[in-house]
Formats: C-alpha cells, structure tokens, sequence
C-alpha cells in the first residue's frame, strides 16, 4: 500500500513538472466545462471530439487531456442547472431542483462555490478508493447479474417516488410511471420485437435520453421566462465565490457519503452519472432531519452538494470496470475506452501486464483533472453569473435555440427535434398542472434496465423468483428497498421510534 | 358541447371571483380539477395502450428465444399498465372528493383563460416553436430560420413593440405556407415529407430567399418601430438576432463538426467556401 | 447595409457553388458518418484510418455518429439522401445489412460502394474456472442438459456464428439475449451463461486477463495469443462449419455507388494507401484485426454475400418483418 503511494506521488510530480502537460489539461477541463454547461453538448460528444484532436499526440497527452474533458463536463452540466433550471447534462438533473431556487433567492454564487469545491473533495475521495479498492470493488461489481440490476433499477425508481412533489404524492409516482412506459417505446432488448413504434424506423431504437430531457427541462423553462410579468433579475452574488471553511466542515458528512454513493454507482458496469446524482440527492433528503427536509426542493445546500458530489465521484467509480475488466461503466466511459484502443492501449483484466503502473498514472491524472476542474470552476463562477444580468428576454431566445441546436447534435437526427417539442409541452402542460417532471426523466433512464433485466433473469431461470434470495447482493438491495418503502408509512416510523427508545430504556438499565 | 359552452362566461365569472379571494382552499380545488381532467385523458390514452399491449406475443418462438409469459415484450408494459391504473384510480377519487369533475366540459379549464396576456403568450410561444422547429429548420438554411424565430421572440418580449403579436404572427404564418408550398410543388419523391430535411437545391434556394426576405422585413421593421422606443434595445437585439445566430452555427459547424440539418442552405454553403475555400483553414 | 452585404454573400455563395465543382476533389473536409455509437468497433476503427486516409487526401475527414433506427437506417438513410459527390462517407460493417428486412429502409445493399477495413475472428469462450476444458466437452454437456449461450446482439453476426454452430454440431444451446458484445461478456465472467461467441478484437483481454479461458476459434486457422498460447481450430473436428463460415464483419465505411469515377478512385487510392501504412498495421496485430482492405467490386462481392447469408438467418429464426425474396436477395 505505502509503496503503491510513494510510486503515485513520483508520477503525479512528473505529470506536474512538464508544463506543456500542465496547459494541456487546464484547456481540456475548461473546453470540458464549457461543453458541460451547453444543454445537450454532453461528455461523450466532448470525448468523441477530443479523440479526433489528440490522435497525433502521444497517448500520455492524449490521456490527460481526454480525462480533463471528462471530469470538467460532468462538473459544467451544473452551471445552467443552477443559473437557468436547465439542466447541461442529464447528471445536472438532480442538482437543479435546489440549485434553481438558491439562484431566485440571490444565492448562486454560494452555490457555485460550493458545489465545486464539493466536487472537487468528492473526485479524490471517489480516486482514493479507485487506488485503494479497485480490484475488491470490481469483484463486487462482477456480482451484478440481471436480478441485481432489476433490483437496482427498481430501488432508482423507489427512491425516484419519494422525491419532492409540490402537490399530492401520487403525481410523482404516475409522471415516473409514464417515465418508465416511455422506456418502454422500442425494440425490445431481448426479441427484437418493435413496441409501439407505430411503424415509425425512427422509434425502433427507442427514446434518446438527451433530447428528452432538454424538452422536459429546457421547454417548459422557456416558456415560463419569457411570460412571467415583473421579470426581476436576482441580484448576483458579489464577492467570493470560495467558499468558507464552515460552509463545508458543515457538510463534509454530506460530501463523503454522496462520494461514495457515487463510487458505488459509477462501478456498476452500464449505470452512469445520470442515476448518481438521484440516488445521492434522496439518500440525503432520507437521511436528513425533518427542518433539513423541508428545505429540499427550496434550496437546500445538503441537497445540492450531495448530487453534485455524487456525480463527479462517479467519474472515478466508472474507471474501476473500465480499467480493470474492459467493461465502460457509463456512455462517456465508453467513448473513452475506445480512445484508448486508438492509442494502442487495451483497457482490461491485462492492463497491468501490459502496461504497469497505468492504473496509478491514471489515477495522478485525474486527481490533476479533478484540481484543473476546481480551479478553472472558481475563476469561470464569477463570470459565468455575469448571464444572469442580461435582460431575461433577450437571453431566453437564445437558449431555444441552443437547446435545439445541442439536442441536436447530439446524433443528428431531426426526429431528437420533432420528439423534443412535444415532450416539451407536455412537461409544461404538466408542470402547471403540478406534476413533478423530474420522476418521469429517472424512469426513462431506469426503465429500459428494469425491463430487460427482469425479464432475462426469469428467463434464466425459467420463471422463478427464488435465485433473488440466493444471491447476497440482491438479498442486500431488498433489504434496503424495503426499508425505503417502509419508511414512507407512518406507522413504520412509530415502530422505529419505540424501538430505539426500548433500546436506550434497556441500555440504561 | 354547444350547451356548456353557453355555461362557459359564468364558470368563468366564478372562477375569476375565487382568485380574487385568493383562498388556498379553491386554488386547491382548480388543481382538483385539473387532476380530473388529467386522469380522463390519461385513462383513454391508457385503454388505448392497452389493446396495443395485448397485441404482443405472449408465447411461440420470436427471434430465436422460447417464449413464455416472463420473456414476452408484454410482461412489463402490462406491469407498469396496472400500477398506472392503479395510481390514476386513486388521483380520481382525491379529485372527486373535492369537486374535481366540475368544470369538465369547459374549454377554458383545458386552455387557460383566453382573455389572459400570459396564457395567450405562451400559446403564442408553442405556436412559434412548433413552427421553427417543424417547418423552418427542415425547410431553409439553419442560420435564417434561427435569426427568424430570435427575431419573432425579442420583437415581442423584448422590444415590447406595440401590436408586435399581430404582425410576429402573420409574417410567421405567412413564411410558412410559402414554404410548404414551395417544398410540396417542388418535391420530386412523394416519400419525402414535409418533415424530412430539404434536399432539392432548388427548392433550398426558394426557401432560403422567402425566409431571408422574412428575416429582412421583419428586422427593418424591429429597427423602425423599436427606434421609437429605446435605441440602445435595438442595437442589442440586433446582436441576439443577427450576430448570435451566426456564431453559433459557426462554432457548430466549423469547432464542432456538426453539419447542420439542411447541408446545402445558402448562408451555411457561403460559410463553408469563405472558411475553406478562400481562408483555406 | 447588412441587407446588402447578406444580398452580395447569397450572389457569392452562389458563385461558389459553381466554382466548386471545376477543382478536383476533395477541396473541403469531408465527413464520415458512423451509424453505431461513439467507442464501438466500427467507429474506433473509421477514426483511426479516416485519420490517416486524411494525410493522403489532404484534407481534414471528420468522424461524426448518427445512430439510431433499425441496424443503423437512420444514418444510412441521410447520408444517401445528400449529394453523392464523395463529401459524405459511412461508417458501416456488415451488421448494418439486416436493415432492409427489418423494416428499416427499402434499399438492397448495392446502393453502396464499400471499402472493407477487415474483421476479427469469432473465438468461444467460457468462464475462467468453467468445468469444461474443451469444446468437446461442451457439446457433450449440451446433449443432457441446458447450456445457456451469450452471443451479442440478436440476428448480430455472433448469433449466426452460434446458430451454425449449433448446426454443426446437432445441439441445441439455450440462447440468452444482450445487447451487444460486452454486456454478453460481462454475463459469462458472471457466470449467468456458460459460455459466450464474440469477436477475439473483444475478448482478447478478458482472456488474456485471465477471466474467460477460450475453448475454440470458429476460424479456419488456429490463433495463437500472447500469454494464452494457441486456441485451436473447431473447424478440424466440425468440418461442416466451413460451409457458410468465416463470415466477415466487414468494418469499414462506404460511399453513395452513385458518386463519380474519378471521386471513387481518388478514395480507392488513398483507402489502400492507408491501409498498407504501418500504423494500421500496427493496429491491427495489437488488437486482433484480420486486415481485409477490399474496395470496389471486390468489396460489393463479398457485402451481396454477406446480405443473403445474414438475411436468410434471420428469415429462418422469424425475426424479420419482411422477407428478404421481397427485395431480390438470392438464397445463399
């Protein structure tokens, strides 16, 4: 172990005394910043774009500047989640449901702030337990078959219930319903066979997840920005964006559990940034006391660090599979993997022979990425908040367009355009009608998981349920879905009470 | 229908008194009947789905795999179907007790008051954006549909030009069925739609001149009428509507690679010859 | 006075457009439309040689994804629809083939003109610490009891690779949908199958690493790998294999068959060029590519084979929408 580290500090000091190395990854993290922050650009565009770039560079280079990407666009997605209530990447979405009313109240340079540097401490502590825990946490990831997946899925949608519903509670669950139907829309994964495609070629291959979410988010936004009377500009925040030592003594509680919450999730092969946030974002509300709760939804500092933390964390989670089974833990994960082929790097169980060390320098990259990203977020926080001084008329137009623009892009297919509208005015139809919006983007993510994997596992085992209670891992998720469930009852919480409070009466005895 | 919608001025009159008092209670009751009108919908969208659903193979071969009821691509539809009724069944029952089902039939509980600024602008924004997004972009070079759409925006929210809604409006509805009939006389494949993106050059040349004479009057009309207003205003909407758009197709297409939906539109081909035929980047 | 500077950039442009057509191609960058998503095998393999085909070109290729529809239709179909004037290639391989009788397009595959990059073998593989030592063994287990199979996607080329396998051999294996490749890989190391047909570009590591142990190549010749030693041949002890296999992934890309002769030349030469360049080269040994660099007939040849073959299998398994006789495909 003091030997794995001693050999991390003599890379991470090489990495740092070449100064071409060092401008590399600054431009990197603020080019991944910036792709962050457009609504629909996402990691996996940016990466994609970035391998064309760096294809002449050694792969050294090209290693720094692909991660200084990666972590820099995962972090950006929360700039115009918090500023604008759109948010830049599906693994922003958790972030602007509190980032959003800290910015009404004045508070966006606070958040800012803090978020990234929440990120920041999240990254190395997500790289800690890559150094320390990879081959124990791949092993544990190995233990994921379809009824784990299932399980995880529906523990997603579980938490997903809970979250914060400005009117009765059952709107949340049907908007998430109609989420997870919406995954449903396409060839099925296992007979190919074409559901409620209509017909329609564009509709086999299912609902983008991207485009759907700019139209959930970004439409109803617009709308709304350009017709609400008395538009007054929230004052912007004057002074320093670093935030104080308090403010984050305060959550570092927060910090380390969204850290490796995001970990954990990043390291199950095929769930991404998109889930962390979530997960992270309810296990706080669940864990929080009861005046802490009611600050959720209405700009909770908890409840911004926690998803944000969680979804940077998850950066180094979804290394783990990659580099040590060859498995991409997330869409911009695969885009990296095939990077790497290019530069002659094959990422698996044989890297180590292959090439020593690779997992420590990746490692030293990514703590430099992760500090890259911090620095560069405080220098940008100040002037990014700057937007929030141009005349809301004006400015709003422009984001239609680059809503449409990104949403585009992203597989340029006028059918992402032609879907993202619709889906637009239903989620501001609903939204006045106070269903929340965000359920429905967590079951479109979660549903097509849940499906298949239910499905191939009844198939493996020829319609039964019993291979669940055979598996520790299942057995552990069940237990924790239950205890969610559970907790939403009252008469649950009574029991609990009465039970500690046994419990202390029989310890004083 | 005709005979609620003769009750249609008196619901209205009772509902504009029950915002007036501004009581919790009957805000609550309007989101009832929201609710009620939502589950309607949803349930007939449901029944529909359903037929759909039962459609699906329940057992035989498909796709090499033995099907059973557990592998059949209806097992979790038919999941979710349930729990959704479920849900709804529940929304209707809240909604009931509270009076949801009152105002069933009235237009303006589906609509929005339509004597209201508010609502109707934000029709008006739905109705632009269909527009843009359906009929302009696959029709016309990206940078003039944009600048049209910016355009038809600022002019009204933020110009605040006098009875600008009226003239956005007819110069929007206007572009688009010369559009339309521009596209539809000139297809040469009836498999094309209207939808699919434009590639006939002639047809693109005729699109791209009616949207950029669109753009032209519209933005000399903007720059008369704004005059009057505020001149600053105007030089700055000039920017969001002339200038922003072309950097961002720039960055789109020529930082990021991102061809543009119609390739071939005029201002997009000037770019490409400008940037790589005579700077020779 | 921007009215008249937009007025004298449209005259410009116009001009342009002519001009454009009198200097030889290719004057501006060209761009590459990858129909399978960003980091897969096929766009891995159109960024590294649209790279250097860009050196012999000298101009820049652009790699682009557009995914989506039916075996890659939606991005087929665009790039078909522009301008056949060699500044819009495709990304494909031969699993894009399927599209027709699936319903996704209405187009028989001679409306491209390919340029075949090459393949990687396909190798059976089972977990690590599996019972069973040979392909043998598996067979004979087949016989007495359900052997769960991983083989990529459905109607994907590794599924036929299974379904002819179990062809040759009399068994029936119970077959156990993914999604792609990796997942299917994933699903054997997990042991949830017992064993799994993919490509040896995509197991090499895995088995290198020591997670799945390779039973038999479905390849004519025997692989040797670097610290696994030689996997041997299943084509020596099921002769009947080589009827129909190897199939060929055929990873590559493609132009409208309509573009000129002298744009189709052009690339032809600068296709073999790269292919023949010793990064390409290098690349492929690293990762287990048989390098094929067919183009023009040659390469039409061998997709108008490929189409029967893959078309008519997924006739046999029902998973078409529409038969393949429909379009003029002969029976292979």
């Amino acid at each position: 172990m003091i030997e794995q580290f001693s050999q991390f500090f003599s890379i991470l000091i090489e990495l740092v005394s070449t100064p071409s190395n060092l401008i590399v990854l600054f431009v990197a993290s603020f080019l991944g910043i910036i792709f962050g922050a457009m609504p629909g650009l996402t990691a996996t565009l940016g990466v994609a774009l970035l391998t064309a770039l760096t294809y002449g560079l050694g792969a050294d280079t090209a290693l720094l500047a692909l991660l200084g990407l990666y972590v820099g666009a995962i972090y950006g997605g929360s700039y115009p989640a918090i500023l604008i209530n759109i948010p830049g990447t599906p693994a922003a979405a958790a972030t602007a449901m509190d980032g959003y009313p800290l910015t009404q109240k004045g508070l966006a340079g606070k958040a800012l702030g803090l978020t990234t540097t929440a990120s920041f401490i999240g990254t190395i502590i997500g790289l800690l337990f890559l150094v320390t825990l990879s081959p124990l946490i791949a092993s544990l990831a190995l233990q994921f078959t379809s009824w784990e997946f299932f399980l995880l899925a529906l523990l997603g949608i579980v938490l997903s219930g809970s979250l914060t519903s400005p009117d009765l509670v059952i709107k949340g669950w049907i908007t998430g319903l109609l989420g997870l139907f919406l995954a449903t829309v396409g060839r099925d994964a296992l007979q190919f066979f074409p559901r409620y495609t209509f017909e329609q070629p564009q509709l086999d291959g299912g609902l983008e997840i991207v485009p759907v979410l700019i139209g959930a988010f970004g439409i109803p936004q617009v709308i709304r920005a350009l017709t609400t009377k008395n538009q007054t500009t929230p004052p912007a925040f004057v002074g320093n964006i670093m935030p104080e030592f308090k403010a984050i003594k305060r959550n570092i509680k927060h910090i380390f559990r969204s850290a490796t919450i995001g970990v954990g999730v990043g390291a199950v092969p095929g769930v991404g940034e998109d889930i962390a946030g979530w997960v992270s974002y309810s296990t706080a509300k669940k864990t929080s006391t009861k005046a802490q709760q009611a600050e959720f939804g209405k700009g909770s500092e908890i409840a911004i660090v926690s998803s944000e933390t969680a979804n940077n964390a998850c950066v180094g989670g979804a290394l783990i599979p990659l580099l040590t089974l060859g498995i991409p833990g997330s869409p911009p994960a695969a885009m990296l993997l095939g990077a790497l082929l290019l530069h002659g790097i094959t990422p698996g169980p044989s890297i180590e022979i292959d090439h020593p060390n690779f997992l420590l320098e990746v490692t030293a990259i990514m703590v430099l990425a992760s500090f890259a990203m911090w620095a560069n977020g405080l220098l940008m926080a100040k002037q990014v908040l700057k937007v929030l001084q141009l005349p809301t008329a004006l400015f709003i137009p422009v984001v239609a367009v680059l809503c449409i623009l990104g949403a585009y892009a992203l597989n340029l297919n006028m059918f992402s355009l032609y879907l993202m509208v619709p889906i637009g005015i239903i989620a501001f139809v609903l939204g006045e009608m106070k269903f929340p919006i965000s359920p429905m983007v967590i079951g479109l993510v979660l549903g097509g998981m849940a499906d298949e994997s239910l499905r191939r596992a009844l198939l493996l085992s020829e319609g039964s349920f019993l291979p669940i209670f055979e598996r520790p891992v299942a057995v552990i998720l069940v237990i924790v879905m239950t205890l969610f469930i559970l907790a939403q009852f009252k008469w649950f919480k009574v029991l609990l009470a009465r039970l500690t409070r046994l419990r202390v009466r029989t310890n004083s005895e | 229908m005709t005979d609620n919608a003769s009750g249609l001025p008196i619901n209205q009159n009772n509902n504009d008194q029950n915002n007036e008092k501004g009581n919790g209670k009957n805000n609550e009751q309007t989101y009832r009947q929201y609710d009620f009108k939502f589950v309607i919908a949803l349930l007939v969208i449901l029944a529909y789905i359903l037929k759909l659903t039962l459609s699906f193979p329940m057992s035989g071969s498909y796709g090499g795999v033995e099907n059973q009821w557990y592998v059949s691509p209806a097992l979790f539809p038919l999941i979710l179907l349930t729990a959704l009724f479920l849900c709804c069944i529940s929304l209707l029952m809240s909604s009931i007790k509270q009076q949801g089902h009152q105002h069933f039939f009235s237009l303006a509980h589906w609509l929005g008051n339509k004597d209201n600024q508010q609502v109707r602008d934000r029709w008006l924004i739905i109705g632009l954006l269909i527009g843009y997004v359906y009929l302009l972009i696959p029709a016309t070079d990206f940078y003039l549909a944009t600048a049209v759409f910016v355009c038809s925006l600022t002019s009204i929210f933020y110009l605040q030009i006098d009875q600008a809604r009226r003239t956005v409006i007819a110069a929007n509805i206007l572009l688009a069925a010369t559009l339309v009939t521009i596209r539809s006389t000139l297809n040469e494949d009836p498999s094309i739609s209207i939808l699919d993106i434009n590639d006939l050059e002639n047809s693109i040349l005729y699109c791209d001149l009616s949207t950029g004479f669109t753009l032209i009057s519209l933005v000399i009309w903007q720059v008369i009428c704004g005059s009057k207003i505020d001149k600053p205003r105007v030089m700055y909407n000039l920017i969001a509507v002339l200038i922003v758009p072309l950097i961002l197709v720039m960055a789109f297409s020529f930082l990021l690679y991102v061809p543009m939906p119609v390739e071939y539109g005029s201002v997009i081909s000037f770019l490409n010859w400008l940037i790589y035929e005579q700077l020779g980047i | 006075m921007r009215i008249v500077t937009y007025l004298i950039s449209l005259i410009v442009c116009l001009v342009a457009v002519q001009a454009n057509a009198k200097r030889p191609y290719p004057v501006r960058p060209i761009t590459n439309t990858v129909v399978w998503s960003a980091g897969g095998g096929t766009d891995s393999i159109n960024r590294m040689l649209m790279a250097e085909m860009a050196k012999e070109l000298d101009v820049r290729v652009n790699v682009v994804n557009k995914t989506g529809g039916v075996a890659g239709s939606i991005g087929m179909n665009s790039i078909l629809r522009k301008r056949p004037d060699g500044y819009n290639l495709v990304g494909i391989s031969s699993s894009n083939l399927v599209a027709a009788v699936n319903g996704g397009w209405q187009q028989r595959f001679d409306v491209w003109s390919p340029f075949i990059v090459g393949s990687s073998p396909d190798v059976v593989s089972v977990p690590f610490d599996s019972p069973y030592q040979t392909l043998d063994e598996l067979i004979k287990a087949a016989k007495s009891k359900d052997i769960k199979a991983a083989a990529g996607g459905m109607g994907g080329i590794h599924h036929i690779y299974l379904l002819e396998l179990e062809k040759a051999t009399g068994v029936k294996f119970k077959y156990i949908p993914y999604p792609g490749s990796a997942p299917a890989q994933t699903a054997t190391i997990t042991k949830e199958v017992d064993f799994v047909i993919t490509s040896m570009a995509e197991q090499a590591p895995l088995l290198r690493g020591k997670r799945l142990r390779a039973l038999a190549m479905l390849h004519p010749q025997s692989y040797t790998l670097d610290s696994v030693g030689e996997i041997p041949t299943a084509f020596a002890a099921y002769p009947s294999l080589s009827a129909r296999l190897p199939l060929s992934q055929a990873i590559g890309f493609a132009i409208n068959s309509k573009a000129p002769a002298d744009v189709k030349n052009t690339l032809t030469k600068a296709f073999d060029k790269a292919m023949h360049s010793a990064k390409v080269q290098e690349w492929a040994k690293q990762n287990h590519y048989e390098l094929s660099g067919l183009s023009g007939e040659k390469a039409e040849q061998e997709f108008a084979r490929l189409e029967s073959i893959f078309t008519w299998t997924l006739d046999d398994l029902g998973a078409n929408k529409i038969s393949p006789a429909k379009f003029g495909i002969a029976k292979p």
